[in-house]
C-alpha cells in the first residue's frame, strides 16, 4: 500500500480569480512566513492509509461498545459515575464539534498547501470523536435520563456554556493559526492526555470498560493532531515576528482550555468515580506539567517562547479547582440535568490523603451539608465573562473575581487569566451576554424551565443508592 | 429615613439597577441583583444577605468593588453612579471575623 | 422494549437510525459568542432558507459506516491495480490512451482537489449539520478520487517529469474552461450556490462523462484498471448525486428558494457543459468522448425530472445538445 501523500502537488495558483479571493489574506493576517509553499507537513498521511488504518480502529472499538450495552455494563458501575459522565460527554462532544468545523476552514484557507492537506485528515477525525462519543452516550441513555436532550442543554444550561462559548470562538477565529495553536497545541498537546488516558484509567476502575475503549481509541488520533500543532508553531517561531502573536495566543488559549477542562473534568477523577485511582491535581501535574511543560516548552525557550503567562496561576488553583467545583454545582442541584451527592466518609478520606488544604478550605461546607443545610441557590451565579465558569475558583469564600469596564459596563472574569484576554479583546468579547444575565430575574421553576429541565430530573443521589 | 414597606413600594414605580453582591467569607457565589435604586446601602446590604443566605456578624460594610471604596450606608443606590453590572461586596467589621479581611 | 433515543428523534413511528443519533443535533443557532468577521453560523452565509436540522442524507453516511465501505472498496482497487503493475500489463494499453491518460485522469486530479477545497467551505459554513456530514464525506471521495487518479498516471507514466500535470492543468487549452469553472467556484461564498454549482451543474454533468470515458474507453483500450476506477469512482458519485438531489428538493419545498435555486443552476451550467465538451473536442476518442457526452447530458435530464427545479429554456436547450452559448 503507498504511503506517499500524492495530493501536495495538487494546489495551484489560480489565473482566473484573484489569489486574495480564493485564499483571503485574513485567515493569516498578521503572521509572516517567506514561502508558504515550502510548509512541510510532518504526517504525510493520505487516503489510503487514513482508511485502512481507521477502518481497523472501528472494529475494534464498536464491538466492545456493543458487548458493554447487550449485557449491561452499567450494572456493574457505581451510580454515581454515569452522573459525571452527563456533565462531561457534551462538554466533550461539542469541543470535538467546534474542532471538526474549525479545521475543515484550515483545510480550505491555511495559506501553506501542506498545512491544508494535514488540516483534511484532522477535520474528518473529529467527525470520528464526535460520533463516538454520541454511541456513548447513547448507550448511557438506554438505563438512565439525563443524556436525551443533551443539544438543548448545550445551548441552554449553564454547566455546558463554557464548553460552547469557548469553543465556538476557537472555531470563529478569523486566523487559522489561532485555531492551531488553540486546538492543537493548547487542547490536543496539553490537555488530551490528561483527559483520554487519565479518565479512561479512572472509568476502567469504576466499570465504565466501553468508555475506557472509546477514549484510548480518540487519543490515538490525537497523535497526528499533536504533530500538527508542534510543527505548527515550530515552523511560525523561526520568524521572529511571530514571537508576540504566537505568545499572545499560547498565553490565551492555554488559559482557557485549562478553564474549561481542568474544573469540569476534575471532579471525574476526584468525585464521580467512587473507586479513586489518583488525585486529580496529581493527574493534572502527570499529565499536563510534567509532559507538556517540562517537555515542549522548555523545547520551545529556544525560539524565545515563555511558558503560559497564567501557569503558575493554575497551578496554584490546582489544590482546589475540582472541589469548589463540585460544591458550586452541589449548591444547584436544583437546577442541573445530572444527580450530586453528599460525599461519603470514603471519598473524605481521599480529600485529606490528597489535599492537604481540602480541610482548611472545603471541610466547613461539607459538615454544613452533613448537619443538614442544603446549600440550594435559587439563582445562577455569576460567570465568567470569558470562560462561562461560575466565579467561584479558587474557593468560593474567596474568589479571584476581577473587573474590566467596557462600553459603559462592568464586565467580571473569574481570574487574571480571563480579564487578560478581554482586556486584549475587548470588542471580540463585549458582545457576549452571560446566562446569569441573560435568565436575569426568574425564580427556579422558571430557569428550569429556559434550561429544558423536566420534572424528576436532577437532584440527588442518597447515600444507599449504591453511590 | 423611609421604611423597608416605603422601599419595596418604591420597586413598583422606578427601573431596577443591575448589581451584583458577594459576601466576603461566604460560600455562595456572586449573584446579580436588580435592587431598586432608591434605595439605601444600608437596604441593599440587608438584602443582599438574605440574597446570599448569609448572616455576617454586624456590623456588615459594604464597599464598591471597582474601586475598594466604603459606601456610605444611608446613601442612595442611584445616587452612587454605579455602572450596570457593577459589583458591591459586604464584609464584617465585626473584629477577629474570617469575613472581616479582605 | 423499544430503545430510548434523543428527544428530538423520539415520539416518531420509526425508530432512528444509528447515522441519525450521531449526525443530528451537532450544530448550534444562538446568539454569537464573539465577534470576529468569520463568525460561528451565520443565517446569512446562504440566501436559502430553510429547516436546517431536518435534512438527512439518503445515504445515510456516518463515519463508522464510511470508513467500512471504503476500506473494502480501496481493497478492491489494491488488487486491480496491482495485478496490472505486478502482471507488467501495463505495456499492453494502447498508446493513444496513454496520452489520453495525461490529462483526463493526471490533469484532471486538480479538478477533483479544487471539489475537494469547494466542499470545505461547504463542510465549514453549512447552516445544517447533516449537510455538513455529506460535503465531509464528499470531500473524502473526492481526494480518493485525486489520489487513485495520481496514483494511475504515474505508474503508467513513470519517467514524465515532475510538474507536467500542473503545466496540463495551467495550459491545455481544453482544461481551461474547467479550471476557470473550478477557480470561479472557489471564491464563492454562500455554501449552498457551491453544492449547486459544483454538484448539480459540473459534477452533474463532468462524473458520468468521466466514467463513460474510464469504464468504456478503459475497457476499449486494454486499461482494466481505468474501469476499476470508473466503476467504483461512480458508487461514490453515487452517494453524492443521492445527496445533492435530496438537498434541492429540500430547499425548493419552500417557494421563496425556488428563485435562487433556478437562477445558480442556470447561471453555471451552461458552462459546465462548455468544459465537458471542450475536454470531447480535445479527444474524440473515435466518436467515445462524444457518445460519453451524450449520456452525461441525459443522465442529468433525467435527475432534473425528479428535482422541484425550474428549468431556464437555455438549460433545456444546452442538456439537448444544441449550441451552449457559453462556449468560448
Amino acid at each position: 500500500m503507498t504511503t506517499t501523500n500524492r495530493t501536495r502537488q495538487l494546489y495551484w495558483k489560480p489565473s482566473y480569480v484573484d489569489l486574495d479571493a480564493m485564499y483571503p489574506p485574513l485567515a493569516s493576517a498578521g503572521i509572516h512566513f517567506d514561502d508558504w509553499d515550502s510548509w512541510d507537513d510532518p504526517f504525510r498521511m493520505n487516503y489510503r492509509q487514513y482508511i485502512d488504518v481507521q477502518a481497523k480502529k472501528e472494529v475494534g472499538f464498536h464491538p466492545v461498545r456493543d458487548a458493554f450495552e447487550r449485557y449491561d455494563g452499567m450494572q456493574h458501575m457505581p451510580r454515581r459515575w454515569a452522573e459525571g459522565m452527563k456533565l462531561v460527554f457534551p462538554f466533550l462532544q461539542t469541543a470535538e464539534v467546534a474542532a471538526n468545523r474549525a479545521h475543515s476552514r484550515t483545510a480550505r484557507y491555511a495559506p501553506a498547501p501542506a498545512l491544508r492537506t494535514a488540516a483534511f485528515y484532522q477535520s474528518i477525525d473529529e467527525v470520528r470523536h464526535f460520533q463516538n462519543h454520541l454511541f456513548e452516550m447513547r448507550t448511557y441513555n438506554q438505563k438512565t435520563d439525563g443524556f436525551d436532550n443533551w443539544a438543548f442543554w448545550r445551548d441552554n444550561h449553564f454547566a455546558i456554556a463554557p464548553a460552547k462559548v469557548v469553543m465556538e470562538d476557537m472555531m470563529a477565529s478569523d486566523n487559522v493559526f489561532e485555531s492551531i495553536i488553540a486546538l492543537n497545541l493548547c487542547v490536543e498537546v496539553v490537555f488530551t492526555n490528561l483527559i483520554f488516558i487519565g479518565i479512561p484509567s479512572v472509568g476502567a476502575l469504576n466499570g465504565d470498560t466501553a468508555l475506557a475503549q472509546e477514549m484510548l481509541t480518540t487519543q490515538s488520533d490525537e497523535t497526528r493532531h499533536m504533530a500538527i500543532g508542534q510543527s505548527t508553531v515550530r515552523t511560525l517561531l523561526r520568524d521572529e515576528r511571530n514571537l508576540e502573536q504566537i505568545q499572545y495566543w499560547f498565553d490565551k488559549w492555554f488559559w482557557l482550555i485549562h478553564r474549561i477542562v481542568a474544573g469540569p473534568v476534575g471532579m471525574i477523577p476526584d468525585y464521580f468515580a467512587k473507586r479513586k485511582y489518583i488525585p486529580f491535581q496529581e493527574m493534572y501535574k502527570r499529565y499536563v506539567i510534567d509532559n507538556f511543560i517540562s517537555g515542549m516548552v522548555d523545547d520551545l525557550a529556544e525560539f524565545g517562547l515563555k511558558p503560559p503567562r497564567h501557569l503558575e496561576q493554575a497551578k496554584a488553583e490546582l489544590p482546589d479547582m475540582s472541589h469548589s467545583m463540585y460544591r458550586t454545582l452541589f449548591q444547584y442541584k436544583t437546577m442541573l440535568f445530572n444527580r450530586m451527592f453528599v460525599p461519603t466518609d470514603e471519598d473524605l478520606e481521599f480529600f485529606d490523603n490528597g489535599y492537604p488544604t481540602f480541610t482548611a478550605n472545603h471541610g466547613k461546607f461539607w459538615d454544613d451539608v452533613r448537619a443538614g443545610d442544603r446549600k440550594d441557590l435559587a439563582q445562577l451565579p455569576m460567570t465568567c465573562q470569558m470562560c462561562a465558569l461560575p466565579c467561584v475558583f479558587p474557593v468560593p469564600e474567596a474568589p479571584t473575581v476581577c473587573c474590566s469596564v467596557y462600553e459603559g459596563k462592568a464586565f467580571w472574569f473569574c481570574s487574571d487569566g480571563c480579564k487578560f484576554i478581554f482586556d486584549h479583546e475587548p470588542y471580540r468579547y463585549g458582545n457576549r451576554v452571560t446566562i446569569d444575565r441573560k435568565l436575569n430575574g426568574l425564580d427556579v421553576r422558571q430557569l428550569r424551565m429556559r434550561m429544558g429541565l423536566p420534572k424528576g430530573i436532577g437532584g440527588v443521589l442518597k447515600a444507599d443508592d449504591d453511590i | 429615613m423611609t421604611s423597608e414597606r416605603g422601599m419595596i413600594e418604591a420597586a413598583a414605580e422606578v427601573e431596577p439597577l443591575l448589581i451584583y453582591v458577594r459576601a466576603n467569607g461566604a460560600s455562595t457565589p456572586p449573584l446579580l441583583m436588580n435592587p431598586v435604586p432608591t434605595w439605601t446601602v444600608r437596604f441593599f446590604t440587608k438584602v443582599g444577605q438574605q440574597s446570599l443566605y448569609v448572616q455576617l456578624p454586624a456590623p456588615v460594610e459594604a464597599y464598591r468593588s471597582l474601586d475598594g471604596a466604603r459606601l456610605d450606608p444611608d446613601a442612595i443606590l442611584r445616587e452612587l453612579g454605579l455602572l450596570p453590572y457593577e459589583m458591591i461586596e459586604l464584609r464584617s467589621a465585626a473584629p477577629n471575623t474570617d469575613s472581616s479581611r479582605a | 422494549m423499544t430503545r430510548r433515543t434523543w428527544v428530538w428523534l423520539s415520539g416518531r413511528k420509526r425508530p432512528p437510525s444509528d447515522y441519525e443519533e450521531v449526525s443530528t443535533g451537532v450544530q448550534w443557532y444562538s446568539d454569537p459568542s464573539s465577534r470576529t468577521e468569520t463568525g460561528g453560523w451565520r443565517m446569512d452565509s446562504t440566501v436559502i432558507k430553510a429547516d436546517w436540522g431536518a435534512f438527512r442524507d439518503p445515504s445515510s453516511v456516518y463515519y463508522r459506516t464510511y470508513v467500512a465501505a471504503q476500506d473494502s472498496a480501496e481493497r478492491q482497487l489494491d488488487s486491480v491495480v496491482a495485478t496490472a503493475r505486478d502482471a507488467g500489463y501495463l505495456s499492453a494499453i494502447d498508446p493513444a490512451w496513454k496520452t489520453t491518460l495525461t490529462s483526463l485522469i493526471g490533469a484532471m486530479s486538480f479538478a477533483e482537489w479544487g471539489v475537494v477545497m469547494a466542499h470545505q467551505h461547504v463542510q465549514r459554513f453549512a447552516l445544517s449539520p447533516t449537510v455538513a456530514g455529506c460535503a465531509q464525506f464528499q470531500v473524502m471521495d473526492k481526494l480518493r478520487n485525486a489520489e487513485r487518479n495520481l496514483e494511475w498516471y504515474e505508474l503508467v507514466h513513470p519517467t514524465a517529469e515532475p510538474g507536467t500535470l500542473n503545466a496540463v492543468w495551467m495550459n491545455a487549452p481544453e482544461m481551461q474552461p474547467l479550471r476557470r469553472y473550478v477557480e470561479e467556484a472557489l471564491v464563492v461564498q454562500d455554501w449552498a450556490e457551491i453544492i449547486i454549482a459544483v454538484n448539480l451543474a459540473l459534477l452533474g454533468v463532468l462524473q458520468p462523462f468521466l466514467r463513460e470515458i474510464y469504464v468504456r474507453g478503459g475497457r476499449a483500450s486494454g486499461d482494466f484498471v481505468a474501469s476499476a476506477m470508473g466503476a467504483t469512482f461512480a458508487n461514490d458519485a453515487a452517494r453524492q448525486v443521492a445527496w445533492t438531489d435530496a438537498f434541492v428538493n429540500y430547499c425548493a419545498a419552500e417557494p421563496v428558494n425556488a428563485t435562487p435555486l433556478s437562477d445558480w443552476f442556470g447561471n453555471y451550467l451552461p458552462a459546465a457543459v462548455a468544459a465537458m465538451d471542450a475536454l470531447v473536442l480535445a479527444f474524440p476518442m473515435d466518436g467515445l468522448a462524444a457518445d460519453a457526452a451524450t449520456v452525461a447530458r441525459g443522465e442529468l435530464s433525467d435527475r432534473l425530472d425528479a428535482l422541484n427545479l425550474k428549468r431556464t429554456d437555455t438549460v433545456v436547450a444546452v442538456l439537448a445538445g444544441y449550441p451552449n452559448p457559453s462556449k468560448v
